[in-house]
């Protein structure tokens, strides 16, 4: 059993995090049950594991390092592949936004996942490689190769605010 | 503009209002949501053969209790690594299965599987995962265990499973690693992965057997007969970029891709050999593009096609990606790192010719029959 220290350490976590983690595992399965389903796991792994954090930032980046593994197994399986590929229904998007969500959506992951962390979460490109285990420069690049895309696709995704 | 309207159509994206609370009491009560089995089903029936020979053989032999796998080792020679288990557990009627091997025949990796059948078995697993992850926290980094010298011995869960290395191995160490698969099985079910390498490139010799009443039982496992590999020859086609890499050889296993390739020129970066071929912005520190016509390309080098017509990366180019393996989440498993071998030959004339060797993970235990090619290079070798 677990300590009610930790239960409502990772009720904190749910509360607090929960809406990013959901969206970050949508960018890789693009369905948000599906999403959903994983956050679930990802946080009782939280529970199971009781890792020890040094602050709030590394008790995320854990969360969404997780995530991402946890989204990846996902995808990976054949379990995944076989399934029907349904697009879920998101009318009610506006069109621009509809058009920039699956541009980026349309992505290869290795694209997809360091546009969404530099543009949704607002980490730098030298965070993100720390999340990723990469070296910046390999972000930065795929960053720089995400763009062109989106620009081929979109007629521009700049940086300007 | 665009880099808000993303922001703004991410926060737009509906979330199911309720998940917050149904996650919080499903925490609470600690009920996993149930996952599907994932295997493939050509996999998953050898799998149930297997395990039902195994199942057979041992309560042929009296009354299976636990389940131990050696590796040329001498049952009588392991000593207690954990002096005593957390927890003393009943093991009467317990019982685990061997769920499925699956070996490597390129390079000496087995992957073993196995599962407990009852609820005791399960908590003695879970018992064997705490002791490891203090272990691990206090000795090792992770959950992977790589000993200076491969004397390793661990007797886990009171002694009844067993778990033994040899002495003699010839380079690298012995690699080992054991963790839980937890997503994908039934509720009253739990598998291990096992996995080892031996560093070199011979078959390992197996034996399973498990502990009855302290006496364990063993049987011969011939490895060779789940070996699996198909091997292509491609050195009579022709690559687009000879100048570059000439594929020779294909090896197909369960687990991997391995592509044998030889060239006259010391190996460099793919993307600035094949520069006028990347996007004026693309040059990449571990990938490149290959473009299968004018307008559409293919990233990463290894791809592979399934019979359904679908086609994927393979991992092993993508740093990152390459350490997240299949079935398995609770334990990182990290690769030994051979995602390339290189080496290169002379001959009588003095001549050099550079060899490598390309490795590429499918991330989880694939069946070969629905592999239906190999794209390497912008080069489809097919398997069939």
């Amino acid at each position: 059993m677990h300590s009610n220290e930790l239960i409502e350490c990772v009720r904190q976590a749910v509360i607090k995090y929960s809406d990013n983690l959901r969206r970050l595992a949508f960018t890789y399965v693009k369905s948000v049950h599906s999403a959903e389903d994983i956050v679930q796991d990802v946080f009782l792994t939280y529970l199971q594991k009781a890792p020890d954090f040094d602050s709030a930032e590394h008790e995320k980046a854990w969360l969404l390092r997780v995530t991402i593994n946890k989204s990846r197994n996902v995808i990976k399986t054949g379990w995944y592949r076989s399934r029907l590929k349904l697009t879920e229904e998101r009318g009610y998007l506006l069109p621009e936004q509809s058009e920039v969500l699956e541009a980026v959506l349309s992505l290869a992951e290795k694209y997809r996942l360091p546009i969404h962390l530099y543009y949704y979460e607002g980490y730098s490109i030298e965070e993100i490689a720390k999340l990723l285990d990469t070296n910046p420069a390999t972000v930065g690049t795929r960053l720089a190769r995400a763009r062109g895309l989106l620009r081929q696709s979109l007629g521009g995704f700049e940086d300007e605010a | 503009m665009k880099r808000n309207t993303y922001r703004d159509a991410m926060d737009t994206v509906k979330l199911n209002d309720d998940f917050n609370d149904k996650t919080i009491a499903m925490l609470e009560n600690e009920t996993k949501p149930a996952r599907k089995l994932r295997l493939r089903p050509a996999l998953a029936l050898a799998c149930f053969a297997l395990a039902s020979i195994l199942v057979i053989t041992a309560a042929a032999a009296g009354g299976v209790q636990l389940f131990s796998l050696l590796y040329r080792s001498d049952v009588s020679a392991f000593e207690s690594y954990f002096t005593e288990a957390t927890t003393p557990i009943n093991t009467e009627n317990v019982s685990f299965t061997l769920e499925s091997v699956v070996y490597d025949g390129y390079t000496g990796q087995a992957f073993v599987s196995m599962k407990a059948l009852s609820e005791i078995g399960t908590e003695l697993i879970n018992q064997f995962n705490t002791d490891l992850e203090a272990y691990s926290k206090e000795e090792q980094k992770g959950s992977i265990f790589w000993p200076e010298k491969p004397d390793y011995k661990r007797a886990i869960c009171n002694h009844h499973m067993i778990i033994a290395g040899v002495d003699n191995q010839q380079y690298g160490g012995v690699y080992f690693a054991i963790s839980l698969i937890s997503e994908p099985i039934e509720d009253d079910k739990c598998y291990y992965l096992i996995e080892w390498d031996t560093g070199n490139f011979e078959l390992p010799e197996i034996q399973i057997g498990w502990t009855d009443n302290n006496e364990t039982v063993l049987t011969d496992f011939d490895l060779s007969a789940t070996t699996s590999n198909i091997v292509i020859d491609c050195s009579t086609d022709d690559s687009p970029y000879p100048e570059l890499t000439d594929a020779t050889e294909i090896i197909v296993s369960p687990l991997a891709v391995y592509i044998s390739t030889r060239t006259s020129e010391q190996y460099v970066n793919v993307c600035q050999l094949i520069g006028a071929l990347c996007d004026d912005e693309q040059y990449y520190n571990d990938s490149a593009s290959v473009f299968v016509d004018e307008n559409e390309y293919l990233d990463d080098l290894i791809l592979v096609k399934y019979t359904n017509g679908e086609i994927y990366d393979l991992f092993g180019s993508d740093e990152g990606e390459y350490k997240t393996l299949p079935l398995t989440d609770a334990l990182p498993l990290v690769q030994n790192g051979r995602n390339m071998f290189s080496y290169s030959e002379d001959d009588e004339n003095g001549v050099r010719t550079y060899c490598r060797i390309d490795r590429a993970g499918f991330n989880e235990l694939t069946d070969l029959s629905e592999v239906e090619s190999i794209i390497f290079m912008g080069v489809e070798y097919k398997l069939h």
